[in-house]
């Protein structure tokens, strides 16, 4: 799991720190089943209050991209997690949403749009 | 009491590594001086007693200790207390350091060995000697004057302030002077009856006992600084 | 939640400055960062809270033991940094330990002298010959040593390089990791607690002007910019700092306050650092008001 925290960011810390999980989650650069850091641990290696890292395993685990196991910690949900599954789909058609808009706002029809995405899923 | 003794040990290691140097020095040249001229000369080591007390309110204030009072955990009371304890007991040390050391010269005569036994001087030596009296009034003396005085700067410089501390020596110097002078004004013109003092008992014997007393009045008189001392700054912040 | 640190209704009256009903409390486990200007108050309730100052009203309870009648066993858990040492500076580290260790139940001395090591300390050099960070790092360690269940630090990092500073965020945010301790840490540098302080108080002329969660303070509050004729007349007074100049204003204003004002107005969050300075312009403000009354 890698984290850069930027202070600078107009982002709040605990939303960059979500961010970067769920996209390595997703992506899975943090495998399913594995352990996370504890929530100590985890403020104590970013160096940030316990109360962020607190708020974003709370929201991960809301979200279902983890899970909270007691007296083990938390773990990366399971990939058939129906929760993730739908959360991932969320996030896809979110996506895609932006993708057509930006793609109309640019004067393309809806039939260039389809075939841009088919090109870029063929790679 | 273990607060007490553990603040003693803190000042000792304080003033120790300011202090070692000198009263090894002192031990070593009254010592060899007493062995060979006089028992006497040890008595004057007491004056290295300051060494291990003097240096401690400069540490204090130029350190912080306030600060360090303020975090340990121990009574601020014991701290005032433990201070002036330490003073009373690096004055007894030196006393009995002093007293082993006159015992030791005594028994070795040491001075046996020195050229031209029959001298003007090697009499004086040898009288010297032979005397126990002198030297003992002149370590129970020299002991008591040192450890109330010190004792005494200790509690005025505390409750008043080092800075004004010596104005207050001087003071207390200057009245007793006074007081002395008009006293001895008045009876040598017969304006009041001259007091007779005790006279001192002429024994070795009484010598030691009188010693004794001494040390346990002093013992007290630091106590009783010690306890005035730490009521005063208890009413204040550190 | 149990308070390691608890605070309530302090005063304490000076000739020229007094503490005026200070309150705030510390959960077991986490950070405190406690900030304002300086002479605003916080070396005072540090004072008070190690029972150096006497309290004229009000009760400060730590570890739930009594500031006055227990601060002997308070002590014994006690951590404290403050901004000077206040150790012998003629004594080198193995002496300094020497004098500490027998007031100190817990003192641990093979855990001193691994912290002496791991935070690179010289322990044949007088101590008074420290940079400022090492003597900051000294008595971390000798707070570690006699395991502090909370510390105290005082501006420890006034006058700290930056790379000092780091390393002390990096041993805090190690010693928190145990969450039956907590640390309270003053300063007026906020960039320090901005990220690693779960908890912020803040005081301002001897009052508390927040005290809770920095989340709740930094969310709270944002910086408004604009033109001065752009504010509607409702908003004017929930303004703080308020500071106009020719080109427009900025103030400092709840994001409660926020809803329903015009879009002509930009505001974007405010640091802790930036709170602060409304704050101490809001007095300012107050006195010039008063003279375009006149």
């Amino acid at each position: 799991m890698k984290i850069v925290i930027k202070n600078k960011s107009e982002l709040p810390i605990y939303e960059q720190i979500e961010q970067q999980m769920k996209a390595q989650i997703l992506d899975g650069t943090i495998m399913e089943d594995e352990q996370l850091p504890s929530i100590r641990q985890l403020a104590r290696d970013l160096k940030i209050s316990v109360i962020t890292t607190t708020r974003v395993y709370n929201d991960l685990s809301d979200e279902g991209f983890i899970i909270s196991v007691v007296g083990k910690g938390y773990f990366v949900a399971p990939r058939n997690n129906e929760l993730l599954r739908e959360r991932m789909l969320y996030e896809m058609e979110e996506g895609l949403e932006k993708a057509v808009t930006n793609g109309r706002n640019a004067g393309l029809t809806d039939d260039e749009i389809v075939t841009a995405l088919r090109k870029f899923m063929e790679g | 009491m273990r607060d007490i003794l553990n603040i003693m040990r803190f000042d000792y290691l304080t003033a120790k590594p300011l202090a070692l140097a000198g009263m090894i020095f002192t031990i070593v040249v009254f010592g060899i001086l007493s062995m060979f001229f006089s028992p006497i000369i040890t008595t004057y080591m007491t004056f290295a007693s300051m060494l291990f007390v003097i240096p401690l309110q400069g540490v204090a204030d130029k350190s912080g200790f306030n600060k360090l009072y303020g975090i340990l955990p121990v009574e601020r009371k014991n701290i005032t207390r433990a201070r002036f304890l330490y003073i009373f007991l690096v004055h007894f040390l030196t006393e009995l350091l002093e007293a082993v050391i006159i015992c030791t010269a005594k028994g070795t005569t040491l001075y046996k060995i020195l050229p031209n036994q029959n001298g003007e001087t090697m009499q004086m030596v040898k009288e010297s000697f032979a005397d126990t009296k002198l030297t003992l009034l002149m370590l129970f003396g020299m002991f008591t004057f040192f450890c109330l005085i010190f004792s005494f700067m200790e509690m005025m410089g505390q409750i008043f302030g080092r800075e004004n501390e010596f104005k207050i020596i001087m003071i207390a110097i200057g009245t007793l002077s006074l007081l002395a002078f008009v006293f001895t004004f008045l009876s040598e013109h017969d304006l009041i009856p001259v007091v007779k003092l005790p006279s001192l008992p002429d024994t070795v014997s009484g010598m030691v006992t009188s010693g004794i007393v001494a040390n346990i009045v002093v013992f007290v008189i630091c106590l009783l600084f010690g306890e005035i001392t730490a009521n005063q700054l208890a009413k204040r912040e550190l | 939640m149990e308070n390691i640190l608890e605070i309530t209704g302090l005063c304490k009256a000076y000739e020229d400055f007094a503490l005026k009903d200070v309150s705030f409390s510390l959960p077991r486990g986490f950070i405190m960062g406690f900030v304002g200007e300086n002479g605003s108050g916080k070396t005072t309730t540090i004072r008070a809270i190690l029972n150096m100052a006497k309290i004229d009203s009000g009760k400060i309870s730590v570890f739930g033991l009594d500031s006055v009648n227990d601060t002997i066993a308070i002590k014994e858990r006690l951590g404290v940094v403050f901004d000077s040492l206040y150790l012998a500076e003629h004594l080198n580290i193995k002496q300094i330990e020497q004098q500490l260790k027998p007031f100190y139940k817990d003192w641990n001395s093979e855990e001193f002298f691994s912290r002496i090591k791991e935070f690179d300390l010289p322990d044949n050099r007088k101590v008074g010959d420290f940079s400022k960070g090492m003597k900051m790092k000294l008595m971390i360690a000798i707070a570690l040593s006699h395991k502090a269940e909370l510390i105290i630090l005082d501006e420890p990092t006034s006058g700290l390089d930056p790379v000092a500073r780091d390393e002390l965020l990096d041993i805090l945010a190690e010693y928190i990791e145990d969450e039956n301790r907590g640390v309270l840490f003053s300063t007026h540098i906020t960039a320090d607690v901005e990220r690693i302080a779960d908890y912020v108080t803040i005081l301002h002329s001897g009052k508390v002007w927040y005290t809770g969660t920095k989340d709740e303070l930094t969310e709270g509050y944002a910086v408004i910019k604009g033109a001065e004729e752009d504010i509607p007349s409702a908003l004017k007074e929930k303004l703080i700092g308020f500071h106009a100049y020719r080109n427009g204003f900025d103030a400092l204003i709840k994001t409660d306050d926020l809803a329903g004002i015009p879009d002509s107005l930009e505001y974007e969050k405010a640091s802790i650092d930036e709170i602060l300075v409304y704050i101490a312009k809001e007095d300012k403000h107050e006195r010039h008001s008063k003279y375009h009354e006149v």
